[in-house]
């Protein structure tokens, strides 16, 4: 299984990624969203993992061109972010988005929640 | 005979946790016997070219090059006020690993290993005047022999840059 | 399980990026026109730390940069205005800021209201605005602890929106998460399915009647909806105690037709990463074994002979390609380690900012060349030094508004920072347009201090030079903030244990230069070798100016200064260089080989060697730790035949003489000799 994780912080991109690694998935990493529309030209994941605020392109944008994309219409998006509020979210589920997940995450939350997603 | 000493030193070490016996390398140095913690040593060497380590105290004799690893050479007649070592063909350097570094020692031959039980090792008696040295950890009897057990730590302690030197090498000239 | 503890660094290392960066960013805060961009960038800045901060459990610092994020959403959002006092409080915040990441990192308590202050400030900015809401919550596809321990049957009518599909969401996920929770049936319902003709396979035309008895709560069960439920009807009703839960939501479409899982294929592709992490041990080893193999390379040019190489075009060719191909491999690694000085320039303008508020100044500061890159470690180094140098350019140097006008400068002191490539080196400057150094000030001090004889006749920038004595910074008003008890002897010290050399300009009220000169990495050098005596030494070529060869007759003894040269009209000190090291006794060949050298200060020394031996790029082999700190060499390193030369330091060489007790040894290294290994 394949995770995509888009993170501009490179201390959440390394703990996510390696959390995900742990748990023996695939982990591909990207900054931003333009970086990840990029490498979604040439890899396809199972799963994308997405920050919120990230510079070039955010996360809301990006999930709205994914789901307009034949390629990732049906993959599953979780937002990891720090946002919490009810807008944010309301945001993201019109968007698309699969789940939305807080920041800071226990380690093994964050794996549960992607097998319960990926299975 | 580095060979032996590994071998000595790994069976050292299980003495040692049964805490009854010390092994040392015996060696030679101007007709005196002297004695090294074993657990210190690390080889033993026929002596190489030396490069010259100008500004150093006059006991450092230089430095040599041993597998990429700089290593300065302790000159230990001259650091136990005996004069200055002449080098010989069968002369000697112990490489000791002492304060996170390693150091060469230049004697005159290394003899053999003996090991001791530490209720065997003396302190240098009070009167002893030629054995006393701020260098000179205690003694341990081989045969009818005394030897000297060495104090690495105090020979390397004093660093090798000549300002160090001169306080030391008063207090030498003081208890020799 | 991964441990967070590993990433600690790399969130440090984040922060101290996000930090530097900040500092321009609100600079340009004060300027006109479309601030947005600038905002954004500070936002994100903060929001990343605040990130960082939340995983590692900061509290001090999750708090702070919350208000942080908050005044700077104010601003973005124009619920709060920006003018010069605002962008100078977000910046004393952003010092704050820094302090509490330093403070996390070493693992220390800052003072308890350390931060208060700022944070009022910050709120003050953020007023306007209601706070967001930002406790944590738990996972949205998460559950909860269970609510509680008797189980009940909960009877659960999902109907889904027909494009649930299109958000990622599978029902049969929702399903097995709610079978997690306890013991689950489900029937389907498809008479919402149209036609096949009709039939869309991407939509979703089923509905759900599911029955779970579970201990967990109707929240939790709610939770496993959360982000399928919005758009999607669901009913939960408790078959127990009547306790009933309904959610309308807009129905989705009634069009009958099978679910259909359209999940994309994964098409095997190799990754795109454009940039790595890397640990910096793992560069520094690849930079240790870059080292041996240059040195393994010379081995095997020596050992070759010189004339079978000539003879054999192959093996010529094959030999200078494998040297092209060290060096660039060389170059590449230290590529890798190098990092433009902005990191540490960056935080400069707040340091000077600071002192020039405590004690009352007008300072601007002007950053030159950030982008200059100089190895990692060494950079990491630079920071103290650094700041202290401005604090005493300012504290010292630039004098008070008023005295400023007098003298007709312009009130506001000027403090340059710049930093370029020159030759193999890196020059970083600090200069000041402030008074400069009070020479009879420094030079009464240092005869009071009898650091200096009392007829000791010196050059101005030998008088400059001075202040690097241990106890002569001379604060005429001990300050708290030049002060600080150390002293330019303490930063002398500093930049010379990453391989530095500092030294000081100045011009009676025109101002200061402290220039900093630095390696550009730590671990190669180029140089000349040269013999001396029975001995190779190597001369960082970094201070050689020219070569020469004299004969005996163009020395002449100047008394009091010793042998003299003169290089085209110019006397130049010379130095027998096997003598002064106590190789041998003076020299008496006719001929002399002559390598000029040039010190820190730019004085001229005439080094006079046995012979030239070519140069040659080496790695420096620290001998500090095993040897200890030695007049006048810098290092050594090995040979190609494996033989030992050490590195002088030019700039001591006279101290090895003044200080030497060394004798003569001309015997050593001949006696060795012969019992080479």
């Amino acid at each position: 299984m394949r995770v995509l994780v888009v993170d501009d912080s490179p201390t959440m991109q390394d703990i996510i990624s390696a959390t995900l690694r742990s748990a023996h998935f695939d982990v591909v990493q990207a900054e931003h969203g333009q970086q990840a529309l990029k490498i979604l030209t040439e890899v396809t994941p199972d799963l994308i993992i997405t920050d919120l605020n990230m510079y070039h392109m955010d996360g809301f944008e990006l999930v709205s061109r994914l789901r307009q994309s034949e390629a990732t219409e049906f993959t599953p998006i979780l937002f990891l972010t720090t946002e919490s509020s009810e807008e944010f979210k309301q945001v993201g589920r019109d968007l698309g988005a699969t789940g939305w997940m807080l920041k800071p995450f226990e380690p093994a939350e964050l794996i549960r929640i992607v097998r319960s997603i990926l299975h | 005979m580095t060979q032996a000493i590994q071998s000595s030193r790994e069976a050292s070490r299980e003495d040692r946790s049964a805490g009854e016996h010390r092994q040392f390398v015996v060696f030679s140095l101007g007709g005196q016997h002297y004695c090294i913690d074993i657990m210190s040593v690390r080889e033993i060497r026929v002596v190489q070219t030396i490069t010259a380590l100008p500004g150093a105290a006059e006991y450092v004799r230089g430095i040599i090059n041993l597998r990429g690893t700089i290593v300065p050479v302790f000159d230990l007649r001259k650091r136990f006020g005996l004069g200055e070592t002449t080098i010989a063909e069968n002369q000697a350097l112990v490489i000791v690993a002492v304060g996170g570094h390693l150091a060469a020692l230049l004697v005159d031959e290394v003899l053999d290993i003996l090991s001791s039980a530490s209720d065997v090792i003396a302190a240098v008696p009070a009167s002893d005047s030629s054995r006393r040295s701020p260098f000179f950890e205690g003694l341990v009897s081989q045969g009818d022999m005394m030897l000297i057990i060495i104090d690495l730590d105090r020979i390397v302690e004093a660093g090798i840059g000549h300002d160090e030197s001169g306080a030391l090498g008063a207090a030498i000239s003081g208890t020799m | 399980m991964t441990s967070l503890e590993q990433f600690r660094s790399t969130f440090f290392q984040e922060c101290d990026e996000q930090i530097a960066a900040l500092e321009p960013v609100l600079s340009m805060l004060v300027g006109t026109g479309d601030q947005s961009e600038a905002l954004n960038a500070a936002f994100r800045a903060i929001h990343s730390i605040k990130g960082g901060a939340g995983m590692f459990g900061f509290k001090r610092l999750i708090e702070f940069s919350h208000a942080f994020e908050s005044a700077l959403e104010a601003l973005r959002s124009g619920a709060a205005h920006l003018d010069a006092e605002r962008v100078e409080k977000l910046l004393l915040a952003s010092d704050v800021l820094a302090d509490l990441v330093e403070a996390a990192r070493r693992n220390v308590e800052l003072p308890e209201r350390y931060e208060f202050l700022a944070r009022q400030d910050l709120a003050l900015i953020s007023g306007a605005k209601s706070e967001r809401d930002q406790k944590p919550e738990s996972a949205a596809l998460g559950q909860e602890a269970t609510g509680s321990v008797v189980p009940k049957t909960y009877e659960i009518i999902f109907k889904p929106e027909a494009g649930l599909l299109r958000r990622g969401i599978e029902p049969l996920t929702l399903f097995r998460n709610l079978s997690e929770l306890g013991e689950l049936t489900a029937c389907a319902d498809t008479e919402g399915l149209p036609p096949l003709a009709d039939l869309d396979p991407l939509s979703l035309y089923i509905s759900w009647r599911l029955t779970l008895t579970t201990t967990a709560s109707v929240k939790d069960i709610r939770n496993i909806f959360e982000f399928a439920t919005d758009s999607a009807a669901l009913q939960i009703i408790c078959r127990d105690d009547a306790d009933q839960e309904t959610r309308q939501a807009e129905a989705g479409k009634r069009t009958p037709s099978a679910p259909a899982t359209a999940k994309a294929q994964s098409i095997r592709h190799e990754r795109t990463i454009s940039s790595i992490r890397v640990d910096l041990d793992r560069v520094d080893r690849l930079v240790d074994l870059i080292g041996e193999m240059t040195i393994a390379q010379s081995m095997v040019l020596q050992h070759l002979d010189q004339a079978a190489i000539d003879t054999d075009p192959l093996l010529y060719r094959a030999l200078s390609q494998l040297q092209q191909l060290t060096r660039g491999l060389q170059d590449g690694v230290m590529s890798i380690r190098a990092q433009p000085v902005r990191s540490v320039f960056a935080r400069m303008p707040s340091v000077a900012r600071e002192v020039a508020q405590a004690i009352n100044r007008r300072v601007s500061v002007e950053l030159i060349g950030e982008e200059t890159e100089i190895d990692k470690t060494i950079i990491e180094q630079l920071s103290d030094p650094l700041i202290h140098i401005i604090r005493n350019a300012i504290g010292h140097g630039i004098e008070q508004a008023d005295e400023r006008r007098r003298l007709g400068k312009p009130e506001t002191g000027l403090v340059r920072l710049s930093a370029a490539q020159r030759g193999g080196c890196i020059v970083i400057e600090v200069s000041d347009d402030g008074r400069g150094i009070d020479r009879e000030a420094v030079l009464k001090r240092a005869i009071e201090q009898a650091q200096i004889a009392t007829d000791a006749i010196l050059t101005d920038e030998e008088i400059d030079n001075l202040i690097f004595l241990p106890g002569l910074s001379t604060a005429q008003e001990v300050s708290d903030i030049s002060g600080r008890g150390v002293g330019m002897d303490v930063v002398q010290r500093n930049i010379q244990a990453i391989g530095g050399r500092v030294y000081i300009q100045s011009e009676w009220g025109v101002g200061t230069t402290t220039t900093i000169q630095l390696p550009l990495t730590l671990a190669v050098l180029d140089g000349m070798l040269v013999r001396a005596g029975k001995e190779a030494y190597l001369i960082p070529l970094s201070n050689v100016a020219e070569c020469m060869i004299l004969s005996r007759h163009q020395i002449n003894k100047l008394a009091g200064t010793g042998d003299v040269i003169s290089i085209r009209g110019r006397h130049v000190r010379a130095v027998d260089l096997a003598s002064q090291l106590g190789l041998r006794q003076t020299s008496t060949q006719d001929i002399l080989q002559v390598v000029v050298v040039r010190t820190e200060t730019g004085g001229l020394i005439g080094v006079i060697v046995d012979e030239i031996l070519g140069s040659q790029q080496i790695v420096i082999k620290s001998i500090k730790g095993a040897c200890g700190e030695l007049q006048g060499i810098a290092g050594a390193t090995i040979l190609g035949d494996g033989s030992i030369a050490l590195i002088l330091d030019v700039n001591q060489l006279s101290a090895i003489n003044s200080n030497s007790r060394f004798p003569p040894k001309q015997h050593l290294a001949k006696a060795s000799e012969t019992h080479a290994a």
